[in-house]
C-alpha cells in the first residue's frame, strides 16, 4: 500500500504525496462530497431497499426451504408410516398364507387318505364282486357243461319206447 | 287276427266243411304253418313279391308231393297264389280255432318229440277234456327241443310235462 502510494506521489508535480495545489483538495473534497451526498441520497435507500428485498428473498426462501422440509419431513414420516403399515399388512399377509397353506396341507393330506381309503374299499368291493363273478361264472358253466352232459345222455338214451312212455305218463298224469 | 286272416280262415273252413274232412285238412294246414312258421327262407320265398307265384305254388307243390290232401294242396296253392304265402302260419292256427269252435271246442297244441299216435291223440283229448271241463281239438308240433314228454297249450294254459323243462329246472338248481 505505501509502496503504491509512494509511487502516486512521485508522480505529482511537487513529488510529493499532498497535491502541490490546495484548491485540488478543495475540489477533491466537493467532489466527494457531492458524490457522497448524491450517494446518501439516493443510493443508500436503494441500496437499502435492494438488501430489504434480498433480505425477505431470502426470508421467504428460508420460509419457504423450511416449509418445503417440514413438508418432505412430514411426507418422509408418512412414507414411513405406511411403508410401517404395508411391512405390516406384508407380514400379516404372509402370516395368512402360511397358515393357508398349512390348512391347505391338511385338507389335501385328508382327501388324499380318503381318496386311497376310497379306492382301497372299491378295490375290495371289485376284487369281492369279481370273485363272486367268477365263481358264478364257474359254477354257471360247470352247469351248462353238466347239463349238456346229461341231456346228450337222456336223448340218447330216449328210444321210441322211452319216448312213447313219457308220453304215456303225461296222458296219465293229465288223468290223475 | 286281422280281418284277411280271418276272411281266409273262414275260406278254408268252408272248403273243409264242404270235403268234409275238417280235421284231416286243418291237421294238414297246421302242419304247412307251423313249417312256413319256423323256416325263414321258405317264408321269405313265399312272401317275395318279385317271384312268379306260378314258381311260388310250385315250391309248395314240391313240398306237399305226396304227404298232403289234395284239398290241402288246393288252399295251400291258393293262399300262396294271392302273395299270403307268409300269413300262412297265422291262417292255419286261426282255421284250428274255427274249426274247433264250430264243434264247441278249444284247440289244444301239443308240442312233441316225437309223432303221437291216432290213439294217444285221442286219448290225450279225452284226458284234457277231464282235466279242463272243455271238449278240445289236439294239433301236434313235433319239435326236437322238447328232447321228450309233452307240453299242451290251451288258451292261456300250459301243462308242461317235457324233459326239455325238467333239465332246465335242474340247470337252474345247479
Amino acid at each position: 500500500m505505501f509502496a503504491l502510494m509512494n509511487l502516486l506521489a512521485a508522480e505529482g508535480p511537487n513529488g510529493r504525496f499532498i497535491p502541490s495545489d490546495p484548491w485540488e483538495l478543495f475540489w477533491a473534497a466537493l467532489a466527494f462530497l457531492v458524490i457522497f451526498f448524491f450517494f446518501v441520497r439516493r443510493g443508500v435507500p436503494a441500496i437499502r431497499e435492494a438488501l430489504d428485498k434480498a433480505q425477505a428473498s431470502a426470508v421467504a426462501d428460508a420460509t419457504a426451504a423450511d416449509q418445503a422440509i417440514a413438508e418432505s419431513k412430514a411426507k418422509v414420516a408418512a412414507a414411513s408410516a405406511e411403508l410401517g403399515d404395508a411391512n405390516e399388512q406384508a407380514d400379516q399377509i404372509i402370516a395368512e398364507a402360511k397358515d393357508t397353506a398349512a390348512q391347505l396341507r391338511v385338507d389335501a393330506a385328508a382327501r388324499t387318505q380318503q381318496l386311497v381309503d376310497d379306492m382301497w374299499a372299491k378295490a375290495q368291493s371289485d376284487v369281492a364282486g369279481m370273485r363272486t363273478q367268477a365263481s358264478a361264472d364257474i359254477s354257471a358253466e360247470v352247469a351248462s357243461q353238466a347239463m349238456g352232459a346229461a341231456e346228450e345222455v337222456v336223448r340218447s338214451s330216449l328210444d321210441a319206447g322211452g319216448q312213447n312212455d313219457l308220453i304215456e305218463s303225461y296222458i296219465s298224469g293229465l288223468g290223475a | 287276427m286281422s280281418d284277411r286272416v280271418q276272411g281266409y280262415a273262414e275260406a278254408m273252413l268252408a272248403v273243409a266243411t264242404a270235403e268234409g274232412d275238417i280235421r284231416g285238412i286243418s291237421d294238414e294246414l297246421f302242419a304247412v304253418g307251423r313249417a312256413v312258421d319256423t323256416n325263414d327262407a321258405l317264408r321269405d320265398a313265399l312272401s317275395d313279391a318279385r317271384l312268379p307265384a306260378e314258381r311260388r305254388i310250385q315250391i309248395m307243390d314240391d313240398i306237399l308231393d305226396g304227404k298232403a290232401r289234395q284239398a290241402t294242396k288246393g288252399l295251400v296253392s291258393m293262399v300262396v297264389g294271392a302273395g299270403r304265402g307268409g300269413d300262412l302260419g297265422k291262417i292255419a292256427t286261426a282255421l284250428a280255432e274255427k274249426a274247433a269252435s264250430s264243434q264247441d271246442k278249444q284247440v289244444a297244441t301239443v308240442r312233441s318229440a316225437v309223432a303221437l299216435s291216432d290213439d294217444q291223440r285221442n286219448r290225450l283229448a279225452d284226458a284234457l277234456r277231464a282235466k279242463l271241463g272243455t271238449d278240445v281239438d289236439v294239433k301236434v308240433i313235433q319239435d326236437p327241443s322238447v328232447v321228450g314228454g309233452l307240453v299242451t297249450t290251451v288258451g292261456d294254459t300250459v301243462i308242461d310235462g317235457s324233459v326239455r323243462t325238467r333239465l332246465n329246472r335242474l340247470r337252474e338248481a345247479l
